[in-house]
């Protein structure tokens, strides 16, 4: 199988995460729970863990705290922070997993739609839209439909200069980009462990610039007398026995974006993105391509065909892509796709050129039976 | 993290959580203090489930120059009493 669903979970995975996870399944028992061998190699791994992850995204490892998914700790920052009737400007490519979230809470969100692959006007929409009264900013650093890459940094100036807390989702640009809690100064960044960090699926961080309220109470290991949570993090949001196997297949996979570089990573999707974009533009197809502003996410569709029917078509020919509305129908909204949706091919570090050039005949092979 | 070795005394910072003393314990290792992570004494731990370094005489001062976070410093007799130092 040619793998290019990597938006939605990276499947190849460096094999030390693997080995990691089996290696923790036989030894490390419940950390921070005693002081036996066994949960002091849990405790160990966990840490080691933590420590890494604050390493790669400007923080303390204290600030780090461990999840489920980027949903998990998008909810945490969103519930920290937002109250019913709280105004919170978001961008127009947002997935559910943060407009869920404020639509449950009763929240008004003012989107700052359209701009796809215009950083400036995407500037310029945010600088109109945060008001005094906004509660909070939600910026997808990456979107997971189109790979448009925001203007991040910019927009976490403004919220620094307006006051204004900021939540990042990193879902697509954790492992591929650059980033720090600390330069951007965010309130929390989000990010899952399953996709450019390598790690198992159940997995994910959330970087905390101030104190979460908990989603869930529970045992901690920490002032078990009181009835309360911890005030300090990150006990105060992990409560419960952590998925120590998990952490350690994400310490596996931290591993392996240290050292081979975000920069060596984002050149590499950027080579197959480039290709992938020319080659289907060449065969005739609508594809939404921004270049610099573009990650090594590419959507695409075929007038008068069914995106489903595409994609499956790929997957009879052993090309695993996605179509429809990736869970983000506020993205196709800006992008005009929402009646239609897209296809969507994502790469990954283990994708490689010659991938690619089997995604392109397989296009070509599909297109020709459309046309018949 | 390294043993303190068999002393008569030794010297208890606590902490609340594991992780601040992980962290504690990260940065006493790059400097070579010698200590060693446990389960504060529960004597000593009144909420409960506690992390403390306990390091030895020698260890004590340059421990304490270079520790932040802790909640308080006991020490450890040989008989095994707990006694906290002010800070």
């Amino acid at each position: 199988m040619i793998y290019l669903d990597n938006a939605a979970t990276t499947l190849r995975k460096p094999p030390t995460v693997a080995a990691a996870v089996c290696e923790a399944l036989r030894r490390c028992a419940n950390p921070g729970r005693g002081d036996h061998p066994a949960a002091r190699a849990a405790a160990e791994t966990v840490f080691g863990a933590r420590a890494l992850a604050a390493e790669l995204f400007g923080a303390e490892p204290e600030q780090v705290v461990f999840t489920m998914n980027a949903t998990h700790g998008l909810n945490l920052a969103i519930r920290t922070l937002v109250r019913p009737g709280d105004r919170v400007v978001v961008s127009g490519f947002e997935h559910n997993a943060v407009i869920r979230p404020l639509a449950a809470l009763g929240a008004k969100t003012v989107a700052v739609s359209g701009f796809l692959f215009q950083p400036e006007q995407t500037l310029a929409g945010f600088r109109a839209a945060v008001t005094p009264d906004t509660r909070a900013v939600v910026v997808n650093h990456v979107s997971n439909v189109f790979g448009y890459i925001q203007p991040l940094g910019e927009i976490a100036v403004l919220c620094r200069e307006r006051g204004v807390p900021l939540i990042v989702d990193a879902s697509q640009s954790a492992g591929a980009f650059p980033l720090s809690l600390r330069g951007l100064g965010a309130a929390f960044i989000a990010m899952p462990g399953h996709k450019g960090l390598y790690g198992p699926q159940g997995t994910g961080l959330l970087l905390c610039g101030r104190l979460p309220e908990p989603l869930l109470y529970g045992g901690t290991g920490s002032l078990s007398r009181q009835t309360q949570m911890p005030d300090f993090l990150p006990d105060r949001a992990e409560a419960g026995t952590l998925n120590v196997p998990g952490i350690a297949g994400l310490a596996a996979g931290l591993r392996f974006v240290k050292q081979r570089g975000t920069d060596a990573i984002l050149r590499h999707e950027s080579r197959l993105r480039d290709r992938l974009c020319s080659a289907l533009r060449e065969e005739g197809l609508r594809v939404f391509s921004g270049e610099q502003m573009q990650s090594g996410v590419v959507s695409f569709c075929r007038e008068g065909v069914d995106c489903e029917a595409l994609a499956e078509a790929y997957a009879q020919r052993g090309i695993a892509i996605r179509a429809g509305l990736h869970c983000a129908p506020l993205a196709h909204r800006s992008a005009g796709t929402e009646e239609t949706g897209t296809v969507r091919a994502s790469v990954s570090a283990m994708n490689t050129p010659a991938e690619i050039e089997a995604f392109v005949r397989a296009t070509r092979e599909i297109l020709k039976k459309t046309e018949h | 993290m390294s043993g303190e070795g068999s002393k008569l005394k030794y010297y208890c910072f606590t902490f609340r959580s594991i992780t601040r003393a992980q962290s504690a314990s990260r940065r006493l290792d790059a400097l070579g203090i010698r200590h060693t992570l446990r389960r504060t004494p529960k004597s000593v731990s009144p909420n409960g489930c506690g992390y403390c370094l306990r390091v030895g005489e020698r260890e004590f001062g340059p421990a304490r120059a270079q520790l932040v976070g802790y909640q308080a410093i006991y020490l450890q007799t040989a008989s095994g009493a707990m006694e906290e130092l002010s800070s």
